[in-house]
């Protein structure tokens, strides 16, 4: 045989026989009497109305009370909490009655002193020989340890369910807060420019990664305004950061000094200086001045280029062409970059349009491999010539709206146009031109 | 979607084969795999992008890192072989003008060779370019 360390015993030897262990530990359990009363389980014998005519020694000691007081005084329901007679008498009895036995009702017994011990209560009932109701045999089960645990995974379950709630609130508080930010890096609306009109839009990729594109609009005297929109490179908190730093101090440089290329050296300053080394920190801009003229109606542009795609004119005439600033430097990676400057004058009924590159870098075709490109941003902007700033967003918001998920990357557009109003324009296109 | 770099020493300096996609995903491996990169002054490390099949802002970025963990070693920097596509967003951002391009990785000898800083005299340098390493030479996964 082998030696089975760590167990117990087999209760019988491997033939079957009785050993003489098991035959001697028969003796020790000969008394039905004993065993009754000191078993691990509370008995009761009840006559049909309830009144207590038998109970163990284990049942006494957890009610706490003398066998006289209870045998032919007591009923079993007075033994229980009020809670337990309730569901006793409205429950349990009227099912034993039916069954002729009930099993595991989770019940209350009082103890003296006022505490509750909670037990798992079984009942049959004990025919006569014609078959008529004699008596009521009932067990409890002591289930403090089993109430204890049960209220532990309560407890736990309702410790949960409060760590979801308030991840829930967290989240919720998160979103918020991250819209509140983004709001911060875009301007609510565009202001009111005399004798120009203006539209822009944002399409987010995702709305729980703040974006890196950014565009504003604003005064810088009472003849000029400035305007910008660029590309951060990156997405989330740390790209949103630069995008603020770029906003604010574009603005600031825009009303120190106007020209676009001294602008975007400023800000070129203040990104190299602040995010050279390891982990660098970039964006591509468009920034430019308008200066519209009220006795004309024309608008005259004037813009600089940091890496940043060229801006698309869409003239009244219904052409439309790239304003192309080549050569222009990503802002902030090098201490002294080259900005590439472009110039023209928008008519009545012109558009200047910005982008980034997530409108040209959209994937498209069956299998989006395709990219929609310059080309096809070119044909756009000659079928929408000559419609006014809102009507082109407007168009360009159903274009990206087709693009569905081949659009993966955030986008910012804004449009500038000189209004086309009644005034006939007597004065010859106007040229494009750009400088190196 | 996976990143190889092969890292190999050449005359020149250290040579990075990037194979893949240098994307979001994994553009920080080849930032790591740089700065760990030893370079003496005056050698060339040559970025070799024949492999690289796409390439996004954080790639640029990383580019861009590269470059400056060079210059900070006063070492310089050529891109290899550099794919039609990213050739074609480099132009954009103007960042044709600020890497040296090369037709291929082996061209590095003779440009490293020109583009070796006048401060910096060259013999010295050609001695110590045995020395370059970058960590863990050989397949990166």
């Amino acid at each position: 045989m082998m030696c089975r360390i760590g167990q117990e015993p087999d209760p019988q030897g491997a033939d079957g026989a009785r050993t003489p262990d098991a035959a001697f530990a028969a003796l020790l359990e000969d008394s039905a009497e004993e065993l009754y009363e000191t078993a691990p389980c509370g008995y009761l014998s009840t006559l049909m109305d309830g009144t207590v005519v038998k109970l163990n020694t284990t049942l006494l000691n957890w009610l706490g009370v003398e066998r006289d007081a209870v045998v032919g005084r007591r009923r079993f329901t007075d033994l229980l909490t009020v809670g337990g007679k309730l569901y006793h008498e409205t429950h349990f009895a009227p099912l034993l009655r039916m069954q002729g036995e009930i099993s595991g009702i989770a019940l209350e017994i009082k103890q003296t002193g006022g505490a509750r011990m909670p037990v798992l209560v079984s009942s049959v009932v004990k025919y006569g020989s014609t078959g008529e109701p004699l008596l009521i045999r009932t067990t409890l089960f002591d289930a403090r340890d089993r109430r204890a645990y049960e209220e532990e995974l309560l407890r736990r379950r309702r410790a949960a369910e409060e760590a979801t709630r308030q991840a829930e609130a967290d989240r919720a508080r998160l979103q918020d807060a991250l819209a509140a930010l983004q709001q911060a890096l875009l301007p609510s609306t565009l202001p009111e420019v005399p004798g120009l009109e203006t539209a822009a839009h944002y399409h987010t990729a995702s709305p729980d990664q703040l974006g890196g594109d950014f565009y504003d609009v604003f005064a810088v005297d009472g003849k000029r305004w400035a305007f910008f929109l660029g590309d951060v490179c990156g997405k989330g908190p740390k790209a949103a950061a630069v995008t603020s730093l770029t906003r604010y101090t574009l603005r600031a440089a825009a009303l120190h000094d106007p020209d676009p290329v001294a602008a975007l050296s400023t800000l070129n300053t203040v990104l190299h200086e602040r995010y050279s080394g390891g982990d660098p920190r970039y964006c591509t801009a468009i920034f430019g001045i308008v200066e519209p003229d009220p006795d004309s109606g024309h608008v005259t542009v004037s813009l600089a280029s940091g890496g940043h795609p060229p801006a698309l004119v869409l003239r009244a005439d219904g052409t439309s062409d790239f304003l192309p600033t080549p050569g222009g430097l990503l802002v902030g990676i090098l201490p002294a970059p080259r900005f590439t400057t472009a110039t023209t004058t928008l008519a009545p009924g012109d558009t200047l349009l910005l982008y980034t590159d997530g409108l040209t870098e959209a994937r498209t075709g069956a299998d989006r491999t395709a990219l929609y490109g310059d080309e096809a941003l070119r044909a756009f902007g000659a079928g929408h010539a000559g419609k006014p700033p809102q009507a082109v967003i407007r168009a360009l918001i159903g274009l990206l709206d087709g693009f569905g998920d081949g659009l993966d990357d955030d986008t910012a557009l804004l449009a500038l146009g000189a209004p086309a109003g009644p005034r006939p324009t007597a004065t010859p296109v106007p040229a494009t031109k750009n400088t190196r | 979607m996976s990143l190889k770099i092969t890292v190999r020493d050449a005359a020149t300096g250290p040579v990075l084969e990037v194979a893949g996609d240098l994307d979001h995903a994994h553009a920080t491996e080849l930032r790591e795999l740089v700065a760990t990169c030893t370079l003496q002054p005056g050698q060339c490390l040559v970025l070799d992008l024949a492999g690289m099949e796409f390439c996004d802002s954080s790639g640029i970025t990383a580019l861009i890192a590269a470059r400056n963990h060079a210059h900070a070693a006063r070492a310089d920097i050529a891109l290899a072989a550099v794919p039609a596509n990213t050739r074609r967003v480099l132009r954009i951002v103007g960042l044709d003008q600020v890497f040296t391009l090369l037709p291929d990785s082996d061209a590095a000898g003779v440009t490293a060779g020109q583009s070796v800083p006048t401060g910096a005299p060259s013999d010295p340098n050609a001695a110590s370019a045995s020395r370059s390493t970058c960590s863990g030479s050989g397949a990166q996964q």
